[in-house]
C-alpha cells in the first residue's frame, strides 16, 4: 500500500479523553445515561443475531488443517491457535467453491476472490443468467451477484445505523480481491484506517465530541434530503449514461438518510472503544498491521455490542506481499513476495514460515472470538455477545499454492442465538460454498435452498 | 556461464520469430485471448495538418482522413478524484478550511485516476463524503469571520442569502438556478430557527459539498440542430471546469470564471488564451501535469519495505521518497524548461537532485535543497532512466524484464498485452535461484503458453539490465558477469524496431518514433477524458496526434492542442 500523498491530519480529539487505569491499562468509558436514553432501542439486543466474516487470504496448509474424521472436534495443527475455544467452534471440512472455476479465463486469484462470498461467476461471463462459453469470457470483472454478508444485511440489518461494518487490515485497496458486493457491479468498500473508522463509527457516542460537529450532525436528515432533491432534479437533465451514475450515487444517499432513524441499542457493554494506536497512526505502513488488526477487532466487537450493525467483515487485504515483521519470520525470505512463497510450498518450499504467518491469522481469530465471548450482552447483562453471533472464518483458497478452491478452511463460532450447536466437526465433503451459505442463512431463520449459482446446488448444508 | 554474450536464441532467429509472433499477437498472444486492441494509433504519420494549431478554426475540419466535420469525444461523467476534491475545498474557502481525511481515496490501481471507474460511490463512500463535508463545514462555521463578512447594517437573512448565492455559484462552478438557490435557502431557514445563523450556514455548506453539481463535472451542454446527432456543445462554464481540472486539478479561478460568465470561453481562440495562462502558472499547473506523467508511467511512491532490506539496505524510506520526488522534478524541469518536448523527456540527462539523489546518481550534491545537474549521459538520459521508475518496475529483489518491457509496450507503444492465460502462476516455469533476468527471459520464451506474449515485452525489458531492483546502475549482473543490456523490439516500426543496446539507445529510438508520439497523444486523451481504450474516439486521438507531430512533440502544446480541438468542446452522448 503506497503512502498517501499529504493526507491532512484528521481532527479527532475524543480519543485523548479516554481514561486509563493504573499501569496504562485502558478502560472503556462508562455508558452515559443520557446517551443511553437517547439511543434506547425497543426490545434491546437479546436474540438479535449478528453475522461476522473473518477473511484471511491465500488459504491454508491443507494437509495440516484437515480435521480428524468424526464429529468430535480435535483441533488440527493449523487450528492450534484456537486451543481452549473448542466449545465455541464448529469446524466445517470439505467445502469447495465450485463457482470459481466457472470463470475460465481468470488468473486464479480474481475469480477465487470474487466468487468466494457471492458464489456467482463474473457478471460479464453471464448472459441472461446463462454462463458464456470460455471463448466469450473475460478474465476479470464485477461479481455476478451480491455477497452473503450483503444479503444478510438486507434481511437482518435494516434497523441498525450501519448496513454493515467492513474493515480492511492492511488498507482498503483490495484490487482483484474485491470480495463483497452489494449487488452486481456494486462493490462494498472497506475502511482501511483505524482512526477514520473510529471517527466514523464512534465519535458521536463520545460526549467529548466538539460541539460544532455535534450540532452539524443533528442536521443530517434535512441536509441529505436537500442533496437527494438536487440529484433528483439533475438526473432528468443529463444523458442516459450520466443518469445511471448519478442515480447509483443518489441511491446511497437515500440509504444513508433512511438509516438516520436507526439509533442502535445501548448494549450492556457498549461504550467508546479504546484504541491503542497513537493519534498519528500510519495506517498505510504495513509494518503496523498487527496494531491495525487489534484496533479493528476491538472496534468490530464494539460495533456489535452497541448494535451499530448486525453484519460485519474483517478482511486481511494484503494478500500479495505482507511481511509480518512483528513475527520475526523470514518472510518473504529469498522469495520475491509472500505470494511467490505460498506458490513455492507445493514445489518443496519450506512451510514453516508460511505456517507461522497463518498461525498469526488464527491468533487474530482467537482474539476476536475471545473478545466476543467476554463481552457482556443481553437485557439483563448476563449474556455473552458471542452467543447471538455467527463468526465465519474463511479463505478464498484451500491450498493457496495451487490456487485450489477445494477444501476451504471454514471455521464457525457462536451459537447464533441457539440455532447452532457448537463444539463439533462437520464433515461436509462434496458441499459447495453456496450450500454452506444456504445453510448459514438457515441458522438465521431463512429457508433458502441455495445461495448463488443454483446449478451446482443440492440444498443447504446442514449445520 | 557468466559471460552475458551467449544467448540461446540468436538475434536473427529472434527477430524473425518476433515478427511472426507479433502477427500472432494480432489474434491474441495465445489461443483464447480477446482481440480487443482498439485505439492504438498506428501509422499516423504526422504529415501535413490543414488546420493551424490554435488559430481559432471553428469549422472542425481536422485534415485527418475520415474525420470531417465537428468532432466530439465520448466522455463519461466524471467525479472529482481525491486530489481534486482536496484542492477544491482549499480554494473554495480561500485556504481557511483544511480538507477532511475522510473523503474517499481514489483507487490508484485502476488505470488513470480521472477514470469514473476509479471514483465510484459505495455506501461507505457516500458516508465518507458526508463526513468530509461536515468536517469542512465545522471549520468554516468556527472560522466564519475569515470567510465572509456581512455588509454593515445588512439584515441577517440577506447576508445569509448573499453568502449562499456566492457559495453555490463558486461551488457549482456556474450561476445556480433559482430552484437550486431556493433549496439551499430553505435548508438555511429551517435551521436558523433552532440553531442560529452560523450553524444554519454550516448545514448549507454540508449540503453543498455533497451536491452532484459540486462533486461531478456535469456536462449538460447545449444541443444544436447543426451538430451531428448525439453530439452536444459544452457550455462555457463546463469548458471552464474541464480546463481548470485538467491543467490545475482544481476549480476555475476568478479570471476563468469571468470569461465563462461573459460567454467568452467557447471558441478555440478564447480557450487558447486561457489554457496558456493556466499552463504558465507553474505552481498550479506543474502538480496537475506531473500527475499525468506519474500515472502514465505507473510510478507510485515506494516504501523501504517494498525492497529486500538485506539485498538493498540503502533503500530506506528517505531514499524512496527522494527518488519519487526526483521523478516529479525531472518531469517538471522538462515541461517548464527550454525544451518541453517528448524527445527531451525521453533523452535528457538533466534533472534536479538533492543530497540523497546526488549520492545515488554519483554526482556532486547541491549546496542546499534541490538543484539542477547534468547526469552522466551514458547512464541517465530520459524518463526511463529515473530511479523511481526503475524501482517501481522491478520486483522486491531483482530487475524485471517483464515489468519494464510491459511498460514500454503498453504505455509507450500503446500495444495492449492480454492478461496471462488462466492458471499462469500455477504453471509458471521454475527459474533457477539467482538467475539473471536474461536467463529467466530465455526460459519464458521457450514456454509455448508464455512465449507469445512475453516475446513482446521481455526482449525490450532486457535493455534495462544495467539498472537493478532499486534503479542503481550496475556494470555486473547478479551472476558476477558483465551486464548484457542488448534488447530487441519485436514488431514496432522504424526507428523503434529491432535491436538496441541499453536505455540511452532505446530512449533515442523512442524519441524518434511516430508510434510513440501518437501513443502519448492517446494516453493523454485517456487521462484527460477519463476513458479506457474501448471508449476512445479514433478521430479525437488522431487529430491530437497530428497536431502533436506538427509541434515536434511539444508537451505543453499538446495540452493546448487538446483543449482547442473540437472534441474538447463537444461531447458525444447516448441518444435518449
Amino acid at each position: 500500500m503506497a503512502r498517501p500523498a499529504s493526507i491532512p491530519n484528521l481532527r479527532v480529539t475524543s480519543r485523548r479523553t479516554f481514561l486509563r487505569g493504573a499501569g496504562g491499562i485502558a478502560i472503556a468509558l462508562p455508558w452515559l445515561e443520557s446517551i443511553a436514553t437517547r439511543r434506547a432501542h425497543a426490545g434491546g439486543t437479546a436474540g438479535n443475531a449478528g453475522y461476522l466474516q473473518f477473511i484471511h487470504p491465500q488459504g491454508t496448509l491443507v494437509d495440516r488443517w484437515a480435521p480428524a474424521a468424526g464429529n468430535a472436534l480435535v483441533l488440527s495443527q493449523m487450528l492450534q491457535p484456537l486451543a481452549g475455544l473448542e466449545p465455541e467452534l464448529v469446524v466445517v471440512s470439505g467445502v469447495a467453491n465450485t463457482t470459481s472455476g466457472l470463470n475460465q479465463m481468470s488468473n486464479g486469484h480474481n475469480s477465487a476472490g470474487r466468487t468466494l462470498l457471492t458464489c456467482m461467476p463474473f457478471a460479464d461471463n453471464l448472459s441472461n443468467g446463462a454462463l458464456l462459453p470460455a471463448d466469450q469470457q473475460v478474465d476479470n470483472g464485477p461479481a455476478g451477484g451480491p455477497s452473503i454478508d450483503q444479503v444478510l444485511a438486507d434481511r437482518i440489518g435494516t434497523s441498525t445505523p450501519y448496513r454493515s461494518v467492513d474493515f480492511g487490515v492492511g488498507g482498503a485497496e483490495v484490487g482483484e480481491y474485491q470480495m463483497q458486493w452489494a449487488g452486481a457491479n456494486d462493490p462494498v468498500t472497506l475502511e482501511g484506517d483505524p482512526l477514520l473508522a473510529f471517527d466514523r463509527l464512534f465519535s458521536d457516542l463520545d460526549p467529548e465530541m466538539p460541539t460544532t460537529m455535534t450540532r452539524l450532525r443533528a442536521a443530517r436528515k434535512s441536509v441529505l434530503d436537500t442533496v437527494d432533491g438536487a440529484f433528483g432534479q439533475l438526473t432528468v437533465r443529463v444523458s442516459a449514461a450520466d443518469r445511471l451514475r448519478l442515480e447509483a450515487h443518489a441511491e446511497k444517499i437515500r440509504e444513508l438518510e433512511d438509516r438516520l432513524d436507526n439509533l442502535g441499542g445501548g448494549g450492556a457493554s457498549c461504550g467508546v472503544p479504546v484504541l491503542e494506536v497513537p493519534p498519528d497512526f500510519a495506517a498505510w505502513d504495513p509494518a503496523l498491521d498487527d496494531q491495525a488488526a487489534k484496533a479493528f477487532i476491538d472496534m468490530m466487537v464494539m460495533s456489535f455490542a452497541c448494535d451499530l450493525t448486525r453484519v460485519g467483515t474483517l478482511q486481511f487485504t494484503d494478500y500479495h506481499d505482507p511481511h509480518f515483521p512483528w513475527l520475526g519470520l523470514p518472510i518473504p525470505g529469498t522469495y520475491d513476495s509472500w505470494h511467490t512463497m505460498i506458490h513455492e510450498v507445493p514445489n518443496g518450499g519450506d512451510p514453516a514460515p508460511v505456517q507461522g504467518a497463518m498461525d498469526w491469522y488464527m491468533l487474530q481469530l482467537a482474539y476476536l472470538i475471545t473478545s466476543l465471548a467476554n463481552t457482556i450482552d443481553g437485557p439483563d447483562g448476563t449474556g455473552r455477545l458471542l452467543d447471538r453471533m455467527l463468526v465465519v472464518s474463511l479463505s478464498e483458497f484451500g491450498n493457496g499454492g495451487t490456487h485450489s478452491t477445494q477444501q476451504l478452511p471454514v471455521v464457525l463460532a457462536g451459537q447464533v442465538g441457539g440455532a447452532l450447536a457448537t463444539g463439533r466437526h462437520v464433515a461436509a465433503e462434496g458441499a459447495t460454498s453456496g450450500e454452506l451459505f444456504a445453510g448459514i442463512l438457515g441458522l438465521f431463520g431463512f429457508e433458502d435452498q441455495c445461495f448463488g449459482w443454483a446449478e451446482e446446488c443440492s440444498g443447504p448444508l446442514g449445520l | 556461464m557468466g559471460m552475458g554474450g551467449a544467448r540461446i536464441i540468436d538475434l536473427r532467429t529472434a527477430r524473425i520469430l518476433g515478427l511472426a509472433l507479433a502477427q500472432m499477437w494480432l489474434a491474441g498472444c495465445y489461443r483464447g485471448a480477446d482481440d480487443d486492441a482498439t485505439g492504438a494509433a498506428t501509422g499516423a504519420d504526422g504529415g501535413t495538418a490543414d488546420d493551424d494549431a490554435g488559430s481559432g478554426e471553428e469549422s472542425g475540419d481536422t485534415g485527418v482522413a475520415g474525420c470531417e466535420g465537428v468532432q466530439a469525444a465520448t466522455a463519461p461523467l466524471r467525479r472529482l478524484n481525491d486530489r481534486q476534491y482536496r484542492n477544491t475545498v482549499v480554494d473554495l474557502f480561500g485556504g481557511v478550511v483544511e480538507p477532511s481525511a475522510h473523503f474517499p481515496e481514489t483507487a490508484a490501481d485502476q488505470g488513470y485516476t480521472n477514470d469514473p471507474d476509479a471514483n465510484g460511490v459505495s455506501l461507505m463512500n457516500a458516508e465518507e463524503i458526508l463526513l468530509a463535508a461536515e468536517g469542512a463545514a465545522a471549520q468554516a462555521v468556527d472560522r466564519f469571520a475569515e470567510i465572509w463578512t456581512c455588509e454593515p447594517g445588512q439584515a441577517e437573512s440577506d447576508c445569509a442569502a448573499a453568502f449562499i448565492a456566492d457559495l453555490a455559484d463558486r461551488a457549482y462552478r456556474r450561476p445556480p438556478t433559482a430552484d437550486e438557490l431556493a433549496a439551499l435557502v430553505a435548508l438555511y431557514d429551517a435551521h436558523r430557527v433552532e440553531h442560529g445563523f452560523t450553524d444554519a450556514i454550516g448545514a448549507v455548506i454540508v449540503a453543498v459539498l455533497q451536491m452532484p453539481q459540486f462533486l461531478y463535472l456535469v456536462e449538460e451542454g447545449t444541443s444544436d440542430p447543426e451538430l451531428p446527432a448525439g453530439v452536444i456543445a459544452l457550455r462555457d462554464h463546463e469548458i471552464a471546469s474541464r480546463l481548470s481540472y485538467l491543467v490545475w486539478d482544481t476549480m476555475p479561478d476568478a479570471e476563468l470564471r469571468a470569461a465563462a460568465d461573459a460567454g467568452e470561453l467557447h471558441t478555440a481562440a478564447q480557450i487558447d488564451t486561457q489554457v496558456r495562462r493556466l499552463l504558465a502558472d507553474r505552481e498550479r499547473s506543474a502538480p496537475a501535469l506531473v500527475r499525468f506523467y506519474r500515472e502514465w508511467m505507473e510510478v507510485r511512491e515506494l516504501l523501504a519495505v517494498d525492497k529486500d532490506q538485506d539485498a538493498f539496505p540503502q533503500f530506506d524510506d528517505a531514499l524512496a521518497t527522494a527518488m519519487d520526488e526526483e521523478y516529479s522534478r525531472f518531469v517538471e524541469r522538462v515541461l517548464f524548461g527550454e525544451t518541453p518536448t517528448l524527445a527531451e523527456l525521453l533523452t535528457s540527462p538533466r534533472t534536479e537532485v538533492d543530497a540523497t539523489m546526488a549520492a545515488f546518481y554519483g554526482v556532486a550534491a547541491p549546496t542546499e535543497g534541490w538543484g539542477e545537474v547534468e547526469l552522466p549521459a551514458d547512464r541517465r538520459a530520459g524518463l526511463l532512466t529515473r530511479a523511481g521508475l526503475l524501482a517501481e518496475h522491478s520486483t522486491r529483489v531483482a530487475s524485471s524484464a517483464t515489468f519494464r518491457g510491459k511498460l514500454v509496450r503498453t504505455r509507450l507503444m500503446c500495444d495492449p498485452i492480454p492478461p496471462p492465460p488462466p492458471g499462469a502462476m500455477a504453471m509458471a516455469p521454475e527459474f533457477p535461484p539467482d538467475s539473471t533476468a536474461r536467463e529467466r527471459t530465455e526460459i519464458l520464451l521457450q514456454e509455448p503458453s508464455c512465449g507469445g506474449c512475453h516475446q513482446l515485452m521481455n526482449p525490450i525489458g532486457l535493455g534495462f539490465e544495467h539498472y537493478d531492483a532499486i534503479g542503481s546502475w550496475r556494470d555486473l549482473d547478479v551472476d558476477g558477469g558483465p551486464v548484457d543490456a542488448s534488447g530487441i523490439v519485436n514488431g514496432g516500426a522504424e526507428p523503434l524496431t529491432g535491436e538496441f543496446d541499453g536505455l540511452v539507445e532505446l530512449g533515442d529510438m523512442l524519441a524518434g518514433s511516430t508510434l510513440v508520439r501518437d501513443c502519448v497523444a492517446e494516453q493523454w486523451t485517456r487521462h484527460a477524458l477519463g476513458v479506457d481504450e474501448a471508449q476512445l474516439d479514433t478521430c479525437t486521438v488522431d487529430t491530437l496526434a497530428q497536431r502533436f507531430a506538427a509541434t515536434d512533440g511539444d508537451l505543453l502544446e499538446l495540452v493546448v492542442a487538446f483543449t482547442t480541438a473540437d472534441a474538447f468542446r463537444h461531447r458525444r452522448v447516448e441518444e435518449g
